[in-house]
């Protein structure tokens, strides 16, 4: 018993490696290696067999409590760190310096993570023009570069599918399309990703509010906080949300320096991440990457509050739809035809 | 009284865990309605039409054709601008129809109204009305810049050769990866590159 | 009263580490797989969830299909207790420690799924109240872990309320445990509710979005649950000298025999409605019964699931048929198995194909995931067997607090009898018979 209280303390900082799971393991060979009486047993042998083999699981749940405080585990200050909304301007402070030189160790790379606040009276939201799309991909790979996504394993935010002519079933539609010209005959294409939904179901599952809706809305998560449950990733109707299921590795030339804390900062294997509109830019007033790159234009952004927006004219002037209407998730991504 | 202030001790601890508890419960901002009643700030900043004579290479064109008599007649170009195909819909005429035969660094509208080649949204917007109009309002064509400041727009010629104004066919950026589980005949079926194929397996 | 606890803890622990052979090889046995689920589990720490055959299109896969069935089965132990203390059914009353006894070990592997499944288990302290910031009550998983946790609370303390009495030769005060049970009577209906209210609440997924979720959920439950029961009984009457009365095995087989075509039926409602209308949302219930586009995986499992359950349902009601021992144990194993199948393959997965942008991704688990599964059950097994090394003696008053006054079998409230006249000493071996085979786990 002593022995195994005593591994899981040494790890200090309670990194999972010392978790309950391997702890609870090595109990119940433990209660028997320091119990103080010598129980009569007919069969010796067995018992020492019985013995060695609660030797050997207290070892590992040791080896596993040493080992998992390495280059793996949080560090205290990542441990104990508080959910964003708790965080005094100082905390921040610190931690984003502390993000810095973590990545300058490990990349070489001088990055800066800042974080824009909301602006004052903005709701934000997208459209795209179904009409122009031909299905090209440059904003998929614009939103990596600019988001610092990994290659491979791959993750990205945007997914380009290529629908059947007269369907809009997505059954019929594939992601994996590959083509030397685009737009393909009797097809048609639609780009989806996160709709920074105004009643989002995947804000509503997180068991530990380390996703929410910010008052400008857009969804942001909190990757110091998400404990990685994945129930937000199974409640988005969009398919918007992605887990990093590896360590996400990003070549140093292609990181993005310029980094926001809730949105393009370095995540770790473990946690879910989403499209947040590119808030480090937008925030700031500029246009999301995937709408810059986008060389047919079918992209456009804007401010919902102000009634000579783009984004305002196109919903008054447009036949616009939202995808899944009837799931009531109120996109702020709507679809039209020109 | 012992027994008393031990209750008192028990409910105050009660009460300071609950007003810990509670904002740990909470389920946090109340969510908001789209269309927020607050003063949007008005969209501040200037729309600038990128120029696009810096980017003709030819331009002015009077360089040349000074020198040229104008022949107005339908025919093959055999010498200069070889490359260029009209397929303009049922546009009738030649390169007069837009171009000005006695200002050749001129467009012209159908009234006679000379435009500048960084103006030949007016001219093309003379007849895709409905597009200039949603061109006008930032809804047709790429807008860059600040979406709440300076914007940059981009007229027609940028994306639309005007002599064959279909938007050209592009090939695909990278095709994303099967899911790593996928059986591996799955996963190659992705990447096969497609040329102008109909049938796309799936 | 804190010596006869301490006495009470160490005198359990002592009965715990004794015993025959067949124990100690079980026990290794267990601790076998528990040492290579932790292995595997080591490594899942390293590489992460890739480790797992779960990808962003099939986000949950084995260990939340597990977590979901056993949370079932922790359930079902009302199963025992409702006849018992609703109807008060002398039979079942002294098997009712035994039933709350497993519900503890389930519980502990429910929770132990779900850490093994988290990206960051070291983040779990998120969750826990004041120090975290716990979603509730907007997050359906925030109410699964406050009814969870509640119900091993209930359950633990229930029953070491009993045994602790017992073994101080006490008879157990009903205004000190009855209300409690009854309580616990009402949190295990919630629990496998709340459960399944994660899914039926996911406007996204239309495989789960469906009102008969929850009352499907608590009627496999309460098929497999009693099975399992069944089988535990009958190892521990065997091979611990527990007296089960064979009324008690046979009430619980009658409640299977309900309960499985109660679920047999919920499932062919669901089937029905979502096939004849043949709408766009019975894909996934088209993946998990015919295959989608080539992609069959599926199918095996829910057509196995589903005769199982029949034949489960068949033999359960046909008196020709459970009579043999060894047909009802098959059809047991056969309730157990079927429901667990049609948890897991035909629920979970399918709820995820196609996916909410129409990709039909097949899963099945990898061997990282298989391992640690198997650990856990293997610690689930383990927790169970050791619990009851401690409990049956004390149920059948062998072991007691030194002095404490032995009390005829009349005078406990559960009614069930055993109790040796003046046994003082805990001569262990010699009463001792060999220990549950592993079907008792399985």
């Amino acid at each position: 018993m002593a022995k195994d209280t005593e591994s899981v303390e040494s790890c200090g900082t309670g990194c999972g490696c010392a978790s309950a799971g391997h702890a609870s393991e090595g109990h119940h060979h433990a209660h028997v290696e320091e119990t103080p009486f010598e129980a009569r047993v007919d069969e010796h042998g067995t018992r020492r067999m019985f013995l060695k083999l609660a030797g050997a699981a207290v070892a590992a749940t040791a080896a596993v409590a040493a080992t998992g405080c390495g280059p793996n585990g949080p560090t205290a200050a990542e441990f104990l760190q508080q959910h964003y909304k708790k965080l005094t301007d100082e905390d921040k402070k610190k931690i984003f310096a502390r993000i810095e030189e973590d990545t300058k160790a490990r990349t070489g790379v001088t990055t800066r993570v800042n974080d824009p606040p909301p602006l004052d009276g903005v709701e934000y939201a997208y459209a795209l023009n179904l009409s122009v799309c031909n299905g090209n991909r440059r904003c998929v790979e614009a939103c990596a570069r600019e988001n610092n996504l990994p290659d491979d394993p791959e993750i990205r935010y945007i997914r380009v599918l290529e629908m059947e002519a007269g369907s809009l079933e997505f059954e019929e539609a594939t992601p994996y399309y590959a083509r030397e010209k685009l737009p393909a005959r009797d097809k048609w294409y639609m780009p989806v990703q996160c709709h920074q939904c105004d009643n989002p179901p995947c804000v509503r599952a997180c068991p530990v509010q380390a996703t929410w809706k910010e008052p400008d809305g857009i969804v942001v998560v909190d990757y110091s906080w998400c404990i990685g449950c994945r129930f937000c990733v199974v409640a988005c109707p969009y398919y918007a949300r992605r887990f990093n299921f590896f360590e996400p590795e990003i070549p140093p030339d292609r990181i993005n320096p310029n980094q926001g804390y809730l949105s393009n900062r370095p995540r770790h294997k473990g946690v879910v991440e989403k499209c947040t509109f590119c808030l480090h830019r937008t925030r700031k007033g500029r246009m999301p990457a995937c709408l810059e790159a986008c060389p047919t234009g079918a992209r456009k952004f804007g401010n919902l509050n102000d009634p000579d927006s783009e984004i305002r004219k196109i919903i008054e002037s447009k036949r616009v739809f939202v995808l899944k209407e009837d799931l009531a998730t109120l996109p702020r991504f709507y679809y039209f035809f020109s | 009284m012992t027994t008393k202030l031990r209750w008192a001790g028990l409910i105050s601890a009660l009460g300071l865990l609950g007003l810990l508890g509670l904002p740990a419960c909470s389920p946090g901002d109340e969510p908001q309605r789209l269309h927020t009643t607050h003063p949007p700030p008005a969209s501040s900043g200037s729309v600038t039409v990128a120029a696009r004579i810096p980017l003709l290479p030819t331009y002015p064109c009077s360089r040349c054709h000074e020198d040229r008599t104008p022949d107005p007649r339908e025919r093959k170009l055999t010498e200069f601008h070889t490359q260029k195909v009209l397929q303009h819909g049922t546009l009738g005429g030649w390169c007069y129809r837009c171009h000005t035969k006695d200002n050749i660094d001129r467009l012209h509208l159908q009234d006679g109204t000379l435009v500048t080649f960084d103006e030949t949204f007016e001219l093309c917007g003379s007849c895709h009305g409905d597009k200039f109009r949603d061109w006008r309002a930032g809804i047709h064509g790429l807008t860059t810049g600040y979406w709440n400041g300076d914007r940059i727009r981009r007229a027609c010629p940028f994306c639309h050769d005007p002599h064959n104004p279909k938007f050209p066919a592009m090939a695909s950026e990278r095709t994303p990866l099967r899911p790593r589980t996928a059986p591996a005949g799955e996963a190659h079926e992705g990447h096969q590159a497609h040329e102008e194929t109909d049938g796309e397996g799936h | 009263m804190i010596t006869a606890l301490f006495r009470f803890s160490i005198d359990s622990v002592r009965a715990m580490l004794r015993g025959s052979r067949a124990y100690y090889l079980w026990m290794a046995f267990l601790a076998c797989w528990i040492l290579l689920g932790a292995t595997a589990y080591w490594h899942q720490l390293q590489v992460g969830l890739s480790a797992t055959n779960m990808v962003d299109q099939i986000p949950w896969g084995a260990y939340i299909a597990n977590f979901t069935y056993l949370v079932g089965m922790a359930a079902a132990a009302v199963m025992l207790v409702i006849p018992a203390y609703v109807y008060d059914d002398h039979d079942l009353h002294g098997v009712v420690v035994l039933g709350e006894l497993l519900a503890v070990a389930v519980l502990v592997m429910c929770l132990m799924f779900v850490m093994v499944d988290v990206g960051r288990p070291d983040r779990l302290w998120h969750m826990m109240p004041v120090i975290g910031r716990f979603n509730w009550p907007v997050s359906m998983l925030s109410w699964d872990v406050i009814v969870l946790n509640g119900y091993l609370a209930l359950n633990a303390g229930i029953t070491s309320y009993l045994l602790f009495t017992k073994y101080r030769g006490q008879r157990p005060e009903r205004k000190k445990y009855v209300p409690f049970v009854f309580i616990a009577i009402g949190w295990a209906i919630s629990i496998h509710t709340v459960t399944a209210f994660l899914y039926s609440g996911m406007g996204a997924r239309p495989h789960w979005n469906a009102a008969i979720l929850a009352p499907r959920f608590l009627a496999g439950a309460f098929a497999a649950g009693p099975a399992l029961m069944i089988i535990a009984l009958s190892v521990i009457r065997d091979k611990m000298g527990f007296p089960v009365k064979p009324a008690a095995l046979n009430r619980l087989r009658q409640i299977i025999a309900v309960t499985m075509l109660i679920n047999l039926f919920f499932f062919f409602s669901e089937i029905f409605t979502e096939l004849y209308s043949f709408k766009h949302h019975a894909a996934s219930m088209r993946y998990m019964l015919f295959g989608l586009q080539g992609h069959t995986k599926l199918v095996p499992y829910i057509w196995s699931a589903v005769a199982l359950n029949v034949f489960a349902a068949i033999t359960f009601m046909t008196p020709r048929l459970y009579k043999h021992q060894k047909v009802l144990y098959a059809a047991c194993g056969a309730a157990v198995l079927g429901v667990w199948v049609e948890k897991g393959m035909g629920l979970v997965i399918p709820g995820f194909v196609p996916s909410p942008l129409g990709e039909i991704v097949d899963y099945t688990p990898s061997f990282t995931e298989f391992c640690v599964s198997a650990a856990v059950w293997a610690t689930g097994a383990f927790i169970y067997t050791l619990l009851l090394k401690a409990a049956v003696p004390i149920e059948l008053g062998k072991l007691r607090l030194a002095g404490a006054p032995t009390l005829s079998p009349e005078d406990y409230h559960q009614g069930h009898g055993h109790a040796h006249e003046g046994s003082e000493d805990h001569s262990h071996g010699s009463h001792e018979t060999p220990s549950p085979s592993p079907e008792a786990a399985e």
